[in-house]
This record gives C-alpha cells, sequence and structure tokens, in this order.
C-alpha cells in the first residue's frame, strides 16, 4: 500500500509541475516505469496480464542462473562406514591376495574442504618407511665443491657440470630427478638445456625447489621421497608396500597427515582448506575410509599381518 | 547406510565358499598354475579369484601365494606347507619320533577341476573349520538380495516405458513422413 501512496505523490507532483512545463500529460504516464505502472494496476484493483508477464520472466531467469559450484562436494560421513586401520588392513590383504607384494601398493587419498579455484597443496616428503627405493638422482654442482661430496654420499647417481650437460645432450638421462646447486644455475642456462629436459619435467627451476644451496639435505629427501598434490581437491598417494606391517603403515600415515596439516597452516590466512576425510585403498581393493583408530577390540593382532605372512 | 557396493563386496568376502579357519599348523599355501586357462587351468585361476580372497580373510597370518607359468603343460598344484610340531614339554619322553617329524607338504592337483573340488579337498585334507555367517551377515545378505530383485524389477518397468516411447515417435515420424 505504501508504494502505492508513493506513486499517487509522484503523480500529485506531476499534475502540480505541469503548469510548469510545456509538454502534455499523455506523454509523461507513458514514461512511467514498470514498477509504478505495477503499482497503479494493483492500486485499480484489476491483474493485469502484465503482472504475470513480469513473473513468469523472473522465474525462468532464476532457473537459468543456476550457480555453478565453487566447492566439491562433500557427502555427509555419518552415513559411511568407517575402519580401524588394522580392519581395513585385513580387507585390504585379502583382496591383494596372490598378487606381488612388489607391484601392488597402499594408496592414501585425502579428501579437503577446498574451494576449486583456490590454490592446492603440492609438496613433497620423506616417509618414514619409504615405498620406493630405486630413484636416480642427478646433481649439478661444480665436481670438485664440498656440496658434490655430500651429494653422493646422500645417494647421488650422477654429480658433475659439464660432463652431465655433454652426457643429457648425447639423449642419455640415466635419471629421474634432477637438482640444481644455485652457484651452477648459470652454467646451467648457458647450457640450454630446457629442450632437453622441460618436456621430462626434469629441468631444475626454484619454482619447483629443484634449485637449492643445500644439496644434501635434498637429495636425502629426494631418495625415497615421494611427491603428492592436490588435484579436484583430494591428495592422493602411495604410502606403503603391500608388505607393510600395521605399525609401519601407522608410522607412515602419521608422518603424511602431519605433512599435509603443515601445508595447509603454511597457507595464506584467507583460504581455509581442513581434513574431510582419509581413504586407505590399494591397487587391487576397493577405499576403506579411516575413522582415525589403529585396532578395534575384534581386530586381528598385529603380528599377523607383516611382510612374511603377505 | 551408503556405498552398496562397498558393502556387497565385504560381505562377498566375509561369507561365502572359502571362510574356512584352517588349523594353526598349516604354514604356506601357495597355488601354481599357468597365465592362460587352456590345458585345466580354469579351476585354479577360480579358486585364486573368488575363493582365496576369503581364505585369507579368515586366516591373515597364513602367507598365500601364487606362481604363475607360461605353459598349458606345466603344473596346476597348490601345495599345502606345515610347520613342524614342537613337542610340548611334559609329554616330550613318550612322544614318538614319527609325531614329531613334520607333515609333508601337502600336493593337490588341480588340473581339470572346479573351484569347489578343489576347496573341499583342502577343507578335507587339512582338517579347517568353516565359519558359518552370523546373523547379523544374513540379514544383510537378505537386504542386499531383496535390493538386487527390486532393481532388476525397476529396470523391466523403466524398459518397457522406454520401448513404448520410442514406438510411438517412430508412429509419429511415420505419419510425418507420410505427410
Amino acid at each position: 500500500m505504501a508504494s502505492a501512496n508513493r506513486c499517487i505523490a509522484q503523480l500529485s507532483r506531476n499534475l502540480v509541475a505541469q503548469p510548469l512545463r510545456p509538454t502534455s500529460q499523455l506523454p509523461q504516464i507513458a514514461f512511467l516505469s514498470s514498477q509504478q505502472l505495477r503499482c497503479a494496476s494493483v492500486g485499480k484493483g484489476a491483474h493485469s496480464e502484465n503482472a504475470a508477464k513480469y513473473k513468469r520472466k523472473d522465474q525462468g531467469s532464476t532457473q537459468k542462473k543456476k550457480k555453478a559450484r565453487s566447492t566439491f562436494i562433500q557427502y555427509d560421513l555419518r552415513d559411511a562406514e568407517q575402519f580401524n586401520l588394522c580392519d581395513a588392513m585385513q580387507y585390504i590383504r585379502a583382496f591383494e591376495v596372490g598378487r606381488l607384494p612388489t607391484s601392488s601398493k597402499y594408496e592414501m587419498h585425502v579428501k579437503l574442504r577446498s574451494i576449486k579455484n583456490g590454490p592446492a597443496i603440492r609438496n613433497r616428503l620423506r616417509l618414514p618407511h619409504p615405498v620406493k627405493t630405486d630413484l636416480r638422482i642427478c646433481v649439478i654442482c661444480p665436481p670438485d665443491s664440498a656440496a658434490a661430496v655430500q651429494a653422493k654420499k646422500a645417494g647421488a647417481v650422477l654429480v658433475g657440470e659439464d660432463e652431465v650437460f655433454d652426457l643429457i645432450k648425447e639423449g642419455k638421462i640415466e635419471f629421474e630427478r634432477c637438482i640444481c646447486h644455485i652457484d651452477s644455475l648459470q652454467k646451467l642456462n648457458k647450457a640450454a638445456l630446457g629442450r632437453i629436459l622441460g618436456p621430462r619435467g626434469l629441468m631444475p627451476s626454484t619454482k619447483m625447489g629443484t634449485v637449492v644451496k643445500d644439496v644434501e639435505t635434498t637429495v636425502r629427501e629426494m631418495v625415497g621421497g615421494s611427491e603428492y598434490r592436490e588435484r579436484l581437491g583430494v591428495i592422493r598417494m602411495a604410502i606403503g608396500q603391500l608388505g607393510f606391517s600395521p605399525e609401519e603403515m601407522q608410522k607412515n600415515i602419521k608422518a603424511f597427515m602431519e605433512q599435509v596439516k603443515k601445508d595447509i597452516a603454511q597457507m595464506s590466512d584467507r583460504i581455509s582448506k581442513d581434513i574431510h576425510e582419509v581413504v586407505l585403498s590399494s591397487t587391487n581393493s576397493p577405499g576403506f575410509s579411516l575413522n582415525g583408530e589403529f585396532r578395534g577390540a575384534n581386530s586381528v593382532p598385529t603380528k599377523d599381518m607383516t611382510a612374511e605372512t603377505f | 547406510m551408503t556405498n552398496k557396493t562397498l558393502r556387497m563386496k565385504l560381505l562377498a568376502i566375509r561369507i561365502g565358499p572359502g571362510a574356512v579357519i584352517l588349523p594353526k599348523d598349516v604354514k604356506k599355501i601357495n597355488l601354481e598354475f599357468a597365465k592362460h586357462i587352456e590345458g585345466g587351468h580354469r579351476g585354479a585361476r577360480k579358486f585364486w579369484r573368488d575363493i582365496l580372497p576369503r581364505l585369507k580373510y579368515r586366516n591373515p597370518a597364513i602367507p598365500m601365494t601364487v606362481s604363475r607359468h607360461d605353459t598349458a603343460e606345466g603344473p596346476s598344484v597348490m601345495t599345502v606347507t606345515f610347520t613342524t610340531p614342537t613337542p610340548a614339554a611334559g609329554s616330550s619322553t613318550d612322544a614318538t619320533p614319527v609325531e614329531l617329524e613334520a607333515r609333508p607338504p601337502l600336493k593337490i592337483d588341480m588340473r581339470n577341476r572346479v573351484e569347489s573340488e578343489i576347496l573341499q579337498e583342502l577343507i578335507k585334507a587339512t582338517g579347517g573349520t568353516e565359519v558359518a555367517p552370523t546373523e547379523v551377515e544374513l540379514e544383510e545378505k537378505r537386504e542386499l538380495e531383496e535390493e538386487a530383485e527390486k532393481s532388476a524389477r525397476d529396470r523391466e518397468r523403466s524398459l518397457a516405458v522406454r520401448r513404448e516411447r520410442k514406438r510411438e515417435e517412430e508412429m509419429l515420424k511415420a505419419a510425418r513422413g507420410v505427410a
């Protein structure tokens, strides 16, 4: 009713203003906004077709505008069946029976509550019990420096500068990771190896964290270290060999979860991420949502689940 | 409850043929058969795929391995090895040396045999006890079966609807084509 009053007030104002203006009243009514027209119609007490038309249009536009989701779907975990670690491992070992212990791996999936277009977690860590140990690492640093000696000690396969560049140019790339010492970065860039190493993802860069001052610790972390990254709101990583005992798995999972929590804490304050669900699976088994407990009352004794009994 | 697939898979591992607890003196089980089923290796593979997971679930402490070779003429055997029974402290004097000897490894021929037969022979030879499904598990099984029945019914019903719709569309199309 208030709007109707306002409408009347405006009309009266128009009437008052009229003598000052040379224009006639008819076009002014034509210039009234749609809202005013609707008010007028309500005031008259008749349900005009106009109102119905606008209404339908509004509904149509809301249907079209259906917002794209900015977060990933989060399922309610109260409905999910969750397992303690030992039970999950007993099932997984049953699913993996008769497989080669070296070919199948335990996998960990950590589902995060995060937005779709935000920054993703990406890092690497060294598990207490490494999953694979045959990673070959190349270190580019002056061959007779202290860093070279340390790198070799830490387990690098190939250490050097010019001779390494020559080998790479010949196409002999016999390593899976490449690290560069900061002092050798200029030489590396001059050697123009980006063409060869780039497509393989081996080119050292500061962005990837493969250009470092302290070669020794990086190499040591890489030997037996594994990379992980968040994709579609989930971090997936191989967490253990099938022969691992529950205790070893527990250590690995703990280390991994702590690292992930640290990564989350390191992200800027504006972005809030937290862990929603932790799932353990393996190469040939379904996923088991973990409830965070090590073993339940009816679980199998842990000594029954070791590498010897696989 | 959600995640029907997981429930079905886990139930299939808990109950069914092969849910057997083997006696403690069974040390190791090894299956050896060919990679292809020609030459009577079908049953052996089925045994590994269908029954061995249940055995493993009930006997987590017994290592079970599978080794497969390329030749159809090669062996298709299950080897069960036993632990040496340790003599009890009190009865060591009157125990005969024959009893103390390790049981020779048991060999079960799996060539040209069905997996249920192989399982029967294994149970008979080792003396394992079958695990009866509990009430809860039976109830769950019944539920899942009911759901499967219902989905079969629904499938048929929606198929009929779709068929009818398609028929009508085709009739319309034909009518339009004539006109």
